[in-house]
């Protein structure tokens, strides 16, 4: 009855999923920094929450919008993130990597990495207690 | 992700940016401080960054798709607002900065210089209305603000990482 | 004892105490307290993981929602199995009584 409680849903996966999605992020943006002086080199950026439109995150009744793209359909842990060219028109100068802006979400998801790893670790303890069958 | 605090350093990162023009515009000023001939045929003009707020209005995806185009994905320039069907479950609103870089309207420097070849036959010469002092002034402004949307970054991520030992 | 100990859960820490008063006023039966917290866990998990999902998604959520909703959420469910244990500790001094 408890472990059922535990188990249900599985957003496990969707922390875990956060953290590859953010660590892989976070190559993306260290190599647009290293680069923002190379000429011809074109800045990328790894989108992963925009393909989740569609995706219904919660397990009972998926539902899906007509308007939304087969992309929608697919169920959340079929989507992953990929790397694309930015069409953000910016230029530096030698090429169109604003660096201020790749700062700025090296910050922010280094933050989500914190935030998604500390929520993973309560969800664990969480299930230590119930494994020990008393609080932790 | 997170609304407030990541917006708030989204917002200092276009004031990084912001700053960062504005001293683009210094060197580019102080390089040019005597230069008497451009492709025009004047002195150089001087240039000046000229903040203005963007209001912004992000309509977020699930939520937005181009028409022109499948799986569109939302961009904040307000220019791509036009033409979209959004179905938008929540707007975000942000007060950030952006630059222009504009000529500096006041008038050039009349200098007496008979023996340099740009000189008229008077021998007066128009140099640009560039002053050093002003430029170095901007420049250590520019510095310092900054460094101020530097530090506001570091105290978003610094609350930020004090909620996670909620 | 066991009525006792049902509630001197109420006292653990007097920080705490309010997570011991179930929604339904204390004077239900056992099964009751205990279906109490289960169902304050199911709330309070639901909420964190729709939090979360929101999360992922790249929805507005902030740091300290999501962080107070999983610290309810595993504060609870520790509740619970106090209670449950409680519970069962109870059980076994009646047995034992009835002998």
């Amino acid at each position: 009855m408890i472990a059922r409680g535990i188990f249900e849903g599985s957003h496990l996966n969707h922390l875990k999923k956060a953290l590859d999605v953010y660590s892989r992020r976070h190559k993306v943006v260290a190599d647009n920094i290293a680069n923002v002086e190379t000429g011809g080199y074109s800045a990328r950026e790894l989108r992963f929450e925009d393909y989740l439109s569609g995706a219904d995150l919660r397990l009972q009744g998926a539902r899906t919008h007509e308007s939304h793209l087969d992309l929608g359909r697919r169920q959340f842990d079929r989507v992953d993130g990929d790397v694309q060219e930015t069409d953000a028109a910016f230029d530096n100068g030698i090429n169109n990597v604003d660096i201020d802006k790749e700062m700025t979400d090296l910050a922010t998801n280094d933050l989500s990495y914190r935030l998604a790893t500390r929520l993973l670790s309560m969800k664990y303890q969480t299930l230590r207690s119930a494994v020990r069958g008393r609080p932790m | 992700m997170s609304k407030g605090l990541f917006d708030a350093i989204r917002i200092s990162g276009t004031g990084l940016a912001g700053q960062r023009t504005r001293l683009d515009v210094v060197s580019r000023n102080l390089a040019n401080a005597d230069t008497t001939q451009t492709a025009e045929g004047t002195p150089y003009r001087r240039q000046r960054a000229v903040f203005r707020e963007v209001l912004e209005q992000r309509v977020r995806q699930d939520r937005l798709q181009r028409d022109d185009q499948p799986g569109g994905l939302s961009r904040t320039h307000p220019g791509h607002l036009d033409g979209l069907r959004s179905f938008s479950r929540e707007d975000r609103e942000g007060v950030a900065t952006a630059v222009d870089v504009a000529p500096d309207a006041s008038d050039f420097r009349v200098v007496y210089d008979p023996g340099h070849p740009d000189a008229d036959d008077d021998g007066y010469l128009l140099m640009p209305n560039v002053d050093v002092i002003t430029e170095m002034v901007d420049m250590i402004a520019a510095t310092r603000a900054y460094e101020a949307n530097i530090s506001a970054v570091q105290a978003a991520k610094d609350m930020f990482t004090q909620a996670l030992k909620i | 004892m066991a009525i006792e100990g049902l509630r001197a859960l109420g006292s653990i820490d007097p920080r705490t105490a309010y997570l011991g008063q179930s929604r339904t006023p204390a004077k239900g039966d056992f099964a009751q307290q205990l279906s109490s917290a289960i169902e304050s866990v199911n709330q309070a998990q639901t909420q964190r993981d729709d939090l979360v999902a929101s999360m992922v998604r790249g929805d507005p959520v902030e740091v300290h929602e999501i962080m107070t909703a999983a610290e309810e959420a595993h504060l609870s469910f520790e509740l619970m199995l106090e209670v449950r244990n409680k519970l069962l500790e109870g059980y076994q001094e009646i047995m034992r009584m009835q002998v």
